[in-house]
C-alpha cells in the first residue's frame, strides 16, 4: 500500500501515462507501468471452489496465471468472456494476475492535475479499489488501483466482509 | 321218227358219229400195237443172238492167245496160270454160245452145231497140244508142244472164226429184212386208217344231212307255207301235223288255233255290219221330226237376234214380247229376265262410274301433291347434306385446331420443364453465391481477427514504450499508428462483414424467390399438362363428332336416296292416278251409250257439294311453313295463316 501510494504520488508530480479499458459501455483506466502485457482471451481452465470473480487459469509462456474477471472483482453487470475480451496482466509487487476486460481503448496520457479524488459514498471497498477519476471527452475515466484488487490481499482482508 | 323230238335227232346223229370216230381208234391202236410188238421180238432174240455170238468169237480169241502163252510159258506157275485161263474162257464161249442158241429163233441149230464144234475143237483137237504145254518148263518140251500145237490145234481155229462170223451175218440180215416188213405194214395201217376215216365221215355227213331235211326241214317248210297263207287270209287251209308228238306238232297245233281266231273275227265282223244297216234306218226316221222342229227354233232365233241386236245397241229396254213355243218359252223368259238384270246391273255401273270418276281425279290431286311434297323433301334433304358438310368441315378444323393446341402446349410444356431446370441452375448459382459470402466472411473475420490482434500488439507496444520512458517516445508514436491502422482495418473489416450479412440476406430472399419461380413454374408446366390432356380430349372429342358426323351424313344421303326413289315413285304413281282417272272417264264414256231408261240421279249423291279438307294439303302446308320457317323466314307470314289453320302440323305429318 505504501509503495502504491509513493507511485502516485510520482505520477502526479508529472504527467503519466494510463491503460483505458472497457467493461460493457464503461471506460476504466490502468497504471501504465503496472502492466506486464495484453493479449487476448483464451479459454481458462477452472479452479475449485474459487471465488466467483476468479474465472480459472491459464497457462502463460509457462507460468500459471490467475484470471480475474474484473467486473465481477468491481461489483458490475457481467458477461461471459467471448473472444474479442482482452486479458490485461498487471503485476502489483511480485504478483501477477490477468484482469479479463471487454477491450482495450488506448493508452493515456494525463498530468496529475487532471486525477479527481472518487466523491466520498461512505464506502470503504470503492474507496480503496478506485484510485481517482478523469474526465476525457465528456466522459469518465476510472482509475483502478492495482494493488486493491489483487485476489490475495482481498482473501485475507476483513474488507470483503 | 315223228313222235321223236328234235334234241334226239340230232343225239341220234351225233351217236353214229362218235362209234365211227371209236372205230377208226380201235382199229389203228390195234396196228401199232402189232408193229410195236414186232420191233421188240427183234431187240429180245436177234439182235440178242448176234450180241452174243460176236461175244464168243472174242472168247475163242482169248481162248487162242491163252493157249500161246501157255506154249511159250517155261514156269509150272506161269503154265498153271495160262491153263486156267483157258478153262475160263472156255467156259465162257460155251455160256455166251448157248445164250445166242436160246435168243435166235430162226438159227438156234446152226448156232447149238457151231458150238458144239467149238467144244470139239478145243476138247478133242487141241487137248494134247494143252496137256503138252501145260507140262512143258524147258526147250524140248516146248518144242514139241508148239509142235503138236501147230499140227493138231492151230489149223481149227480159222474156219470155225469163219462160221461164227458168217453166221452173226445171217443173223443181222435176218433182222434188217424183219424191220423191212414191219415199216411197209405201218406204212399200210396208215393208209388204210386215212381211207377209212375220210370214206366213212363223208357217209356219216350225207346221211345226217338226209336225215335232217327229212325228219326237220321239210316240216317247217309245209308248215311255213301254211302260215304263209293264212296270214294272207285263206283261211280255209287245212293244218297237217297236228298230231305230231315233236316240237313241230306244237307249232302246227298254235297255227291251228290262230286260223280258228282268224275264223271267230270274220263271223263277228258280218254281225257288226248288219247293226249298222239297222242303224242307219232309224235315223232317216228321226230326221223328219227334226225338221219341223227347226221351224220353231228359227222362230225363236229370230226373236233373240232381233233382242241381242237391239242388246248390241245398246238399248237394254227391249223385251221379247211374243210368245214362242212351249219348249223355248222358258229360254225367251230368260232372255227378258237376262235383260232387267242386265238394265239394272248397268245402271249401278253408270252410278258408281260417276264415284269411281271423282275418286280418281282426287287420287290424281293427291298424287301431284305428294310429288310437290316428296321433291320439297329431297331438297332440304340435300340441304342438310350440305349443311351437315359444313359441320363435318368445321368440327375437323376444330379438331386439327386441337391437335395443333396440343403441340403448342407440348412446347409449353417443355419451355416450363427448361424455365425450372433454369431456376434450379439459379438456385445453385445462389447457393454458391451464399457460399462465397460465407467463406468472404470467415476470412473477414480472419482480417478481424489479424486487425484484433495488430491491435494488441500495438498495445503491448504502446505499454513497452511508455515503460521505457523518453527513450519509447518514437516507438510509442509508431506503435499508435500501428494501432490507428489495425483500427481502421477492424472497422472496414467489420463494415464489409455488414455489406456480406446483407448480400448473403440478399440472396437468401433471391434463392427463396428463384424457388418459389421454380415451383410456380413445376405448377405451370402440370397445368399445361392438364391443359395438354383436355386439349387432347377435345382433339378426340371431335374426330368422334366427325365420325359420328360421318355416319349421320351417310344417314342423310340414304334418306337422299330414298327420297329420291319415293319421288320417282311418286312420279308412276301420278302417271298411274293420271291414267287411271283417263281410263274413269273412259268407261263412264262407255258405260253411258248404254240406253237403261229413267237414270236415277245415283252418281250425284256420293259426291259432296263441298269437299272434304284434304289432310294431304293440309300436311303440305305444314311442311311449306316448316321448310320456310326452317330455311329463312322470308314467306314465313305468308305460310303461317294456313299453318295455323292445322291444330298441329306434326301430328298429321
Amino acid at each position: 500500500m505504501a509503495r502504491q501510494l509513493n507511485a502516485t504520488a510520482e505520477i502526479a508530480g508529472k504527467a503519466a501515462e494510463l491503460l483505458s479499458v472497457k467493461i460493457g459501455d464503461q471506460d476504466f483506466a490502468i497504471d501504465i507501468m503496472s502492466v506486464r502485457e495484453i493479449r487476448g482471451w483464451i479459454t481458462s481452465t477452472p479452479l475449485p471452489h474459487a471465488p466467483l470473480h476468479i474465472k480459472g487459469m491459464i497457462n502463460l509462456r509457462g507460468v500459471v496465471l490467475a484470471i480475474v474477471d474484473l467486473a465481477e472483482r468491481l461489483g458490475l453487470p457481467t458477461r461471459e468472456p467471448d473472444p474479442s475480451s482482452v486479458v490485461v496482466v498487471v503485476e502489483a509487487g511480485a504478483r501477477a494476475v490477468g484482469l479479463v476486460v471487454d477491450g482495450v481503448s488506448d493508452v493515456i496520457t494525463i498530468s496529475e492535475d487532471m486525477i479527481q479524488p472518487a466523491p466520498e459514498i461512505g464506502s470503504q471497498t470503492t474507496s480503496r479499489c478506485v484510485e481517482g477519476l478523469l474526465t476525457l471527452e465528456g466522459r469518465i475515466v476510472t482509475i483502478i488501483n492495482i494493488a486493491a484488487i489483487m485476489p490475495t490481499e482481498f482473501e485475507f482482508t476483513p474488507l470483503a466482509a | 321218227m315223228k313222235n321223236i323230238s328234235i334234241n334226239a335227232k340230232f343225239l341220234v346223229l351225233m351217236a353214229c358219229l362218235g362209234v365211227f370216230t371209236i372205230a377208226i381208234a380201235a382199229y389203228s391202236t390195234g396196228q401199232m400195237r402189232a408193229v410195236g410188238q414186232g420191233y421188240s421180238g427183234f431187240n429180245e432174240h436177234e439182235s440178242a443172238a448176234a450180241l452174243n455170238l460176236a461175244r464168243a468169237k472174242s472168247a475163242l480169241e482169248t481162248l487162242r492167245g491163252s493157249i500161246a502163252n501157255l506154249l511159250i510159258a517155261r514156269t509150272d506157275a506161269d503154265n498153271r496160270h495160262y491153263s486156267q485161263q483157258i478153262d475160263g474162257a472156255r467156259k465162257d464161249f460155251d455160256d455166251l454160245m448157248s445164250k445166242a442158241a436160246q435168243a435166235s429163233v430162226g438159227n438156234a441149230a446152226d448156232i447149238d452145231d457151231l458150238r458144239r464144234a467149238g467144244l470139239q475143237t478145243l476138247n478133242v483137237s487141241c487137248a494134247q497140244a494143252i496137256k503138252e504145254g501145260a507140262a512143258a518148263t524147258n526147250d524140248s518140251t516146248i518144242l514139241a508142244s508148239q509142235a503138236t500145237y501147230l499140227r493138231d490145234c492151230a489149223p481149227q481155229f480159222p474156219p470155225l472164226e469163219e462160221r461164227v462170223v458168217k453166221q452173226v451175218n445171217d443173223l443181222v440180215a435176218n433182222t434188217s429184212r424183219g424191220a423191212e416188213d414191219l415199216k411197209k405194214k405201218t406204212e399200210f395201217t396208215v393208209l388204210t386208217t386215212f381211207v377209212v376215216a375220210f370214206v366213212g365221215l363223208a357217209v356219216l355227213f350225207g346221211g345226217g344231212l338226209a336225215a335232217v331235211r327229212t325228219w326237220i326241214v321239210s316240216p317247217l317248210k309245209g308248215l311255213s307255207s301254211v302260215m304263209e297263207r293264212l296270214a294272207h287270209g285263206e283261211l280255209n287251209t287245212a293244218v297237217n301235223g297236228g298230231d305230231r308228238r315233236d316240237e313241230i306238232g306244237g307249232m302246227s297245233r298254235a297255227v291251228q288255233v290262230f286260223k280258228d281266231a282268224g275264223l271267230e273275227k270274220v263271223r263277228l265282223e258280218a254281225e257288226a255290219k248288219s247293226l249298222q244297216e239297222k242303224a242307219e234306218m232309224e235315223r232317216a226316221r228321226s230326221d223328219a221330226a227334226r225338221a219341223q222342229a227347226a221351224e220353231h227354233l228359227a222362230t225363236v232365233v229370230d226373236s233373240l237376234a232381233e233382242g241381242l241386236s237391239k242388246l248390241s245397241t245398246g238399248d237394254l229396254t227391249y223385251r221379247v214380247a211374243s210368245p214362242f213355243a212351249a219348249e223355248y218359252e222358258k229360254l225367251r223368259e230368260d232372255f227378258n229376265a237376262a235383260m232387267s238384270q242386265l238394265q239394272a246391273t248397268m245402271k249401278t255401273v253408270l252410278g258408281r262410274t260417276d264415284g269411281l270418276r271423282s275418286g280418281s281425279h282426287e287420287i290424281t290431286q293427291a298424287s301431284e301433291d305428294l310429288s310437290r311434297r316428296t321433291e320439297q323433301q329431297a331438297a332440304s334433304l340435300e340441304e342438310t347434306a350440305a349443311a351437315l358438310d359444313e359441320i363435318t368441315a368445321t368440327v375437323k378444323k376444330t379438331a386439327e385446331g386441337a391437335v395443333e393446341a396440343s403441340k403448342v402446349v407440348a412446347t409449353a410444356k417443355d419451355d416450363a420443364e427448361t424455365s425450372g431446370n433454369v431456376v434450379r441452375e439459379a438456385v445453385n448459382a445462389m447457393t454458391r453465391i451464399e457460399e462465397s459470402s460465407r467463406k468472404i466472411s470467415q476470412i473477414i473475420g480472419v482480417i478481424d481477427e489479424i486487425a484484433f490482434q495488430t491491435n494488441l500488439l500495438a498495445l503491448n507496444a504502446g505499454v513497452e514504450a511508455a515503460r521505457a520512458g523518453d527513450a519509447g517516445r518514437g516507438f510509442a508514436v509508431v506503435a499508435s499508428e500501428v494501432r490507428a491502422l489495425a483500427q481502421r482495418s477492424a472497422e472496414a473489416a467489420k463494415e464489409i462483414k455488414a455489406l456480406i450479412s446483407a448480400s448473403s440476406d440478399q440472396v437468401s430472399q433471391g434463392v427463396e424467390l428463384v424457388g418459389e419461380t421454380g415451383r410456380a413454374l413445376d405448377r405451370i408446366a402440370g397445368q399445361v399438362s392438364q391443359i395438354n390432356g383436355v386439349v387432347t380430349e377435345i382433339a378426340a372429342s371431335a374426330q368422334e363428332q366427325a365420325t359420328g358426323l360421318h355416319q349421320v351424313n351417310t344417314a342423310v344421303n340414304q334418306m337422299d336416296q330414298v327420297t329420291q326413289q319415293n319421288a320417282a315413285m311418286v312420279e308412276e304413281a301420278t302417271a298411274a292416278a293420271s291414267n287411271l282417272r283417263e281410263e274413269a272417264d273412259g268407261l263412264a264414256e262407255l258405260v253411258g251409250q248404254f240406253r237403261v231408261g229413267d237414270v236415277r240421279p245415283m252418281a250425284a249423291a256420293p259426291r259432296p257439294a263441298s269437299p272434304k279438307p284434304n289432310p294431304v294439303h293440309a300436311a303440305q302446308v305444314k311442311i311449306a311453313s316448316y321448310v320456310s320457317g326452317g330455311r329463312g323466314r322470308s314467306n314465313a307470314p305468308a305460310t303461317a295463316a294456313a299453318a295455323s289453320a292445322a291444330p298441329d302440323p306434326w301430328e298429321e305429318f
